[in-house]
């Protein structure tokens, strides 16, 4: 007789019979098994294959401590990669497969791998694949490598909910002492929140006879009566996976199987952690064989599913905790043979299942072998919060040590596996009085593995004995290289059952005691997640929103192809067809007639205040304090560094009024590059930034007619260019509203950028459209401030082009006062011959535009060697040829020089020219 | 280069109506930003916090310490005003302004940020879902009033719609 399902035991619904399908055999179970509890009860014991080995794996834990029976899951045409069996409730009409195996878990032809064991120990593809190229192999083992597989199926709404939460007190863990905690602090009069990861909480309640005189189910549910009475919420089938700053703590809520979970961002005053502890495995020979099971998880079979997990079985456990689980599991029917650890090597018996043990040369058979070699509280949250472990030599186990702000742990959590001073330290943790750690009754002899056979440590990733003493004689001792070397831990159950297997293996080799050897990182999440969890809603259009501009109907009207440009959604240019003619045809448009352009995401951010004037000439790396009333400055901002951060205009409204004009796609870094200033090293009370951006839409009109097309609004405004010269600003109305306009060019040619609110954009610009000025896009100004030499910072630039670089000396030889970045233009590297300088690169009529990014050869030398970049290329309409702009190694000297330029194995010449080849002496620019 | 029309869909109206959950756009509203270091006393008969529940009329929304976004029909005349020590912007352009109500408005916001009702704060503004608002309850305990920079205004909604069906 095997493993069965026991009458009338269990918390499953037997009313609601379901059937599913493992590795394509049929199978049944009940609503609230587990798919591996179904699986168990039909005695089915190869439920997985194990990573490398592929050797058959069993159940060893009944909920999140089993790294063996991971499944690829179907149901209702959704597929699932990698669901633990442990923790995946059935349900009716699912299909299970193991991963990592083919075709069944039972006969998996890749099972021959364990033939070769001995040249595939910890480490060997590192030492095994050198010749000729490792390079060569990663394909074939990248591709054996790995569990389950995603499916290519869009699962269409499988969406996470993401939310946010808070509570006074959160307590993890709905056993019995989560339950405790959780009501005396409901009862307290605090906001309580329970989280227990089962549909039905009491963790290892149902274990016990009898519970205060109640049967374990009645208590529970008196518990969660009283939790929910004083006002508390019980949260089940509710993970906490990871804790982070300031009491945040990651709850995955699922929401049936196919549907995304939930997370919910809880953030709690108080943390009660009880989450209880896990059985340790014991290391013996072939301890990795189906049937050898956790003397928990048997219990927790019997108790949660009604199964017992075989007729004859052998508990091997160290401590005395195990005698109450042997009555109970006797008294299930089951027939137990006890057996000490420490009074031989033990093997299991059997081929692909266990058989039976073997101890002292004596043979014995039995169904299953339970094993519990001491417990492990879990402190994994405890430890993502930052509170610190102490190891408990009468535990043997690492114990919560100095708490973390706002975090107590109770119960086994907390070492503390007796079942009274557990419930009563944790009614005093939900309360908020002190918890000092209970005394306990637990007794335990300690263990230390002994060689001899194949003895498993990380049952999921085949780490052995063996690989831990291999790793231990190569030097990869510390705790954290033997993890990365052998793989221990790094399973998808992040080393629950492996890792203090490990660590006690580690210290018996180098003789050490325990926690000499430490513990490695404990990172959330505590179970895997799907990824989705942190993806939600965000996806398509929202996953990173751009932008959206006030006229984006127009342009859309207008054929406008939209793209993304600095985070908004911006015209690239209009109409369909040959974008490049498109393009083309616009900038001679706007060169010869008048382009009418859309800038709005143009910074408009104020600045105001007594020492606003003195503010912005010093975060300016031109002199600003001489500005007028009226007038525009071009400026660059300077990170401390020297290097240019931003350029664009200052315009001065009034004495104390002023609007930095900033890189559209800089507006928001410029503002917090100003608060910072303004809050630092200046005094903030008299200097106030506004962000005006959104406020004002610009439309720019620019060319030889614009003059002609603005005048056509018949503003209140003379705009001859002596009334109205380059680089100044009026402010004017035109059909009841006001306007900014600014004559500042981007193009090089006669331009006025018109701010109206964004609300009457739409009027002003059919106005403009009217009146003859054609829609340009970006591409089209693009090509136009390149003709003209005219830079966009962090495409010209780079993180070490000074404004010396670009050619603008002058300005710090002039300014008198400190400025951003002063002191940085005064050290070696600034000064350094070969810096690269912004120049042009022009190729002969007829040959193609230069490749951005292109690298400009330096001269001289066998081998190639880049001396700059180009960093802007294009096919000019208006003269007829391609221009470009590029940082080359003391560029501006070489004017006139022959360079050959390198593209992905292509070398053509080009010559280093001025960078403005458009109207140099700027006859147009100030018509 | 690339034409990424119809990547993007035009903007949706604001308008939104589901169980639970009714978003409307407010009426253009005069907005002004004003900062200064006594703006917060010089409003104080009129300064909403979190989560303080607004009246129609002027109000000056609670930014920071020495600002506040004014709402209404003020005489506040753009630029620095010197004898005051005040700064003032219109900024009635820059911010859509809408309503959440509804017995889920609050549920579905904090999808988007971490809010409560119990803990007040002297400031409006909030990051939520990653955007940063002005967010206030307006002439009842469960309709809120959301200012979202103009620009992100469609994508707010569509925050907050797309996370309220997941």
């Amino acid at each position: 007789m095997t493993a069965r399902r026991l009458p009338g035991r269990g918390l499953i619904d037997r009313s609601r019979p379901l059937r599913f399908r493992f590795d394509g055999r049929d199978f049944s179970g009940y609503a609230g098994d587990t798919l591996a509890s179904a699986l168990i009860a039909a005695n089915v014991r190869v439920l997985g294959r194990s990573f490398k080995y592929h050797r058959p794996r069993g159940l060893w834990g009944a909920w999140t401590d089993d790294p063996n029976a991971i499944m690829n899951v179907t149901l209702h045409g959704a597929e699932l990669p990698n669901c633990p069996a442990a923790t995946t409730y059935a349900v009716n009409g699912m299909k299970a497969r193991a991963v990592n195996a083919w075709p069944t878990a039972a006969r998996d032809v890749k099972g021959v791998l364990d033939w070769f064991h001995r040249w595939l120990g910890a480490g060997f593809y590192y030492k095994t694949f050198m010749w000729p190229d490792w390079h060569l192999f990663e394909p074939s083992i990248r591709a054996m490598a790995g569990l389950g597989h995603v499916s290519r199926d869009v699962l269409e709404h499988y969406t996470a909910d993401r939310t946010h939460d808070d509570c006074d007190l959160l307590v993890v863990g709905g056993g019995a002492a989560g339950l405790a905690a959780a009501r005396a602090g409901a009862e307290a009069g605090r906001a309580v929140c329970l989280v227990d990861d089962q549909r039905v909480c009491g963790g290892g309640v149902y274990q016990q006879a009898r519970i205060d005189g109640a049967t374990p189910a009645d208590w529970v549910a008196a518990q969660i009566d009283a939790i929910l009475a004083a006002g508390g919420r019980v949260l089940t089938e509710t993970t906490a996976y990871g804790v982070y700053d300031h009491g945040l703590v990651a709850l995955v809520q699922n929401r049936g199987f196919g549907t995304a979970p939930r997370l919910i961002r809880m953030r709690a005053a108080q943390v009660v952690l009880a989450t209880g502890a896990l059985d340790r495995p014991i290391t013996f020979a072939q301890n990795d064989r189906p049937g050898v099971m956790s003397l928990n998880a048997a219990c927790e079979l019997l108790v949660r599913y009604g199964v017992l997990a075989g007729q004859r079985l052998a508990l091997v456990a160290n401590h005395s905790l195990a005698a109450p689980a042997r009555t109970l599991l006797a008294e299930a029917g089951a027939e137990i043979e006890i057996y000490d650890p420490l009074a031989g090597p033990l093997s299991a018996l059997g081929g692909r299942v266990t058989t039976g043990l073997r101890q002292n040369g004596r043979d014995r058979v039995f169904d299953a072998v339970l094993v519990s070699g001491g417990q492990t509280p879990l402190v994994h949250l405890w430890r993502h919060a930052g509170g610190k472990l102490d190891w408990c030599e009468t535990r043997q186990a690492f114990l919560p040590g100095r708490a973390p702000e706002g975090m107590v742990a109770v119960g086994a959590a907390n070492g503390t596996f007796d079942l009274d001073p557990a419930i009563e330290a944790a009614c005093a943790a939900g309360a908020g009085r002190p918890v000092p750690r209970p005394k306990t009754h637990f007794e335990l002899h300690p263990l230390a593995p002994e060689p001899g056979g194949r003895q498993w440590i990380d049952l999921q990733h085949d780490v052995t004995l063996s690989d831990i003493a291999l790793a231990a004689r190569e030097n990869y001792a510390s705790v954290e290289h033997l993890k990365r070397y052998t793989t221990l831990g790094m399973a998808s159950d992040q080393g629950k059952t492996s890792n203090m297997g490990g660590l006690a293996a580690m210290a018996a080799l180098q003789g050490k005691p325990i926690p000499e050897i430490g513990t490695t990182t404990f990172r959330p999440p505590f179970v895997p997640v799907p990824l989705e969890l942190y993806h939600g809603h965000r996806r398509g259009q929202l996953w990173q929103p751009v932008r959206r501009l006030p006229l984006e109907a127009e342009h859309r009207t207008a054929g406008a192809a939209l793209g993304e440009y600095g985070g908004w959604l911006r015209p690239g240019w209009y109409g369909a067809g040959d974008a490049a003619a498109r393009i083309a045809a616009e900038v001679r448009a706007a060169r010869d007639g008048a382009g009418l352009f859309d800038a709005s995401p143009l910074g408009k951010i104020e600045v105001m205040g007594p020492d606003a004037q003195a503010f912005l000439n010093f975060v300016y790396y031109n002199t600003m304090r001489t500005l007028e009333p009226g007038r525009i400055r071009y400026g660059f901002m300077l990170t401390e560094g020297g290097v240019v951060y931003d350029d664009g205009v200052l315009a001065r409204l009034d004495a104390q009024h002023f609007v930095v004009s900033c890189s559209s796609s800089h507006v928001d870094g410029v503002r917090l590059h100003l608060e910072a200033w303004r809050q630092d090293g200046n005094d903030p009370d008299r200097i106030f930034v506004h962000d005006a951006t959104q406020h004002w839409a610009t439309i720019t009109v620019t060319g030889p007619q614009a003059r002609a097309i603005v005048q056509s609004l018949a503003l209140d405004l003379d705009l001859a260019p002596q009334a109205f010269p380059h680089m100044t600003l009026r402010q004017t109305r035109w059909a009841g509203t006001d306007l900014r306009i600014a004559r500042v060019s981007f193009s090089g040619d006669l331009s006025y950028e018109i701010s109206v609110r964004a609300s009457q954009a739409t009027a002003l610009w059919q106005a403009l459209a009217a009146a003859g000025a054609t829609p340009i896009g970006l591409e089209a100004l693009s090509i136009m401030r390149a003709e003209k030499g005219y830079i966009i910072v962090g495409k010209d630039t780079d993180g070490e082009t000074m404004p010396q670089d670009l050619g603008f000396d002058a300005p710090r030889r002039k300014k008198t006062t400190a400025f951003l970045g002063d002191r940085s233009l005064h050290t070696e590297t600034a000064a350094m011959e070969g810096r690269k300088q912004l120049v042009g690169l022009s190729v002969a009529r007829g040959k193609p535009p230069l490749a951005v990014g292109a690298h400009v050869l330096a001269d001289g030398g066998p081998a190639a060697r880049s001396a700059g970049y180009v960093t802007s290329s294009y096919d000019s309409p208006t003269l007829g040829r391609p221009v470009a702009l590029g940082l080359v190694a003391e560029g501006r000297s070489r004017i006139g020089a022959t360079v050959r330029v390198w593209h992905l194995g292509g070398v053509v010449d080009a010559q280093i020219c001025a960078a403005c080849v458009f109207d140099p002496d700027g006859g147009r620019l100030h018509a | 280069m690339r034409d990424d029309s119809a990547r993007w869909d035009p903007p949706a109206p604001l308008g939104y109506s589901a169980p639970g959950l009714t978003i409307t756009k407010a009426s253009s509203l005069r907005q002004h930003l004003v900062s200064g270091v006594g703006v917060q006393k010089r409003f104080e008969d009129v300064r909403i916090g979190w989560p303080d529940i607004a009246k129609a009329g002027p109000l000056a929304l609670s930014l920071r310490r020495d600002r506040v976004l004014v709402i209404g029909d003020v005489d506040l005349d753009p630029g620095f005003h010197p004898a005051e020590a005040l700064a003032v912007t219109d900024v009635s352009d820059a911010f859509a302004v809408m309503d959440l109500a509804g017995a889920a408005a609050f549920e579905h916001l904090r999808r988007g940020a971490e809010l409560r009702l119990d803990r007040p704060s002297n400031s409006v503004m909030r990051l939520c879902f990653g955007i940063e608002v002005m967010l206030y309850r307006f002439a009842d305990p469960a309709r809120f009033r959301v200012h979202v920079p103009r620009a992100f205004a469609a994508a707010f909604r569509g925050h907050v719609t797309a996370a309220a069906g997941a």
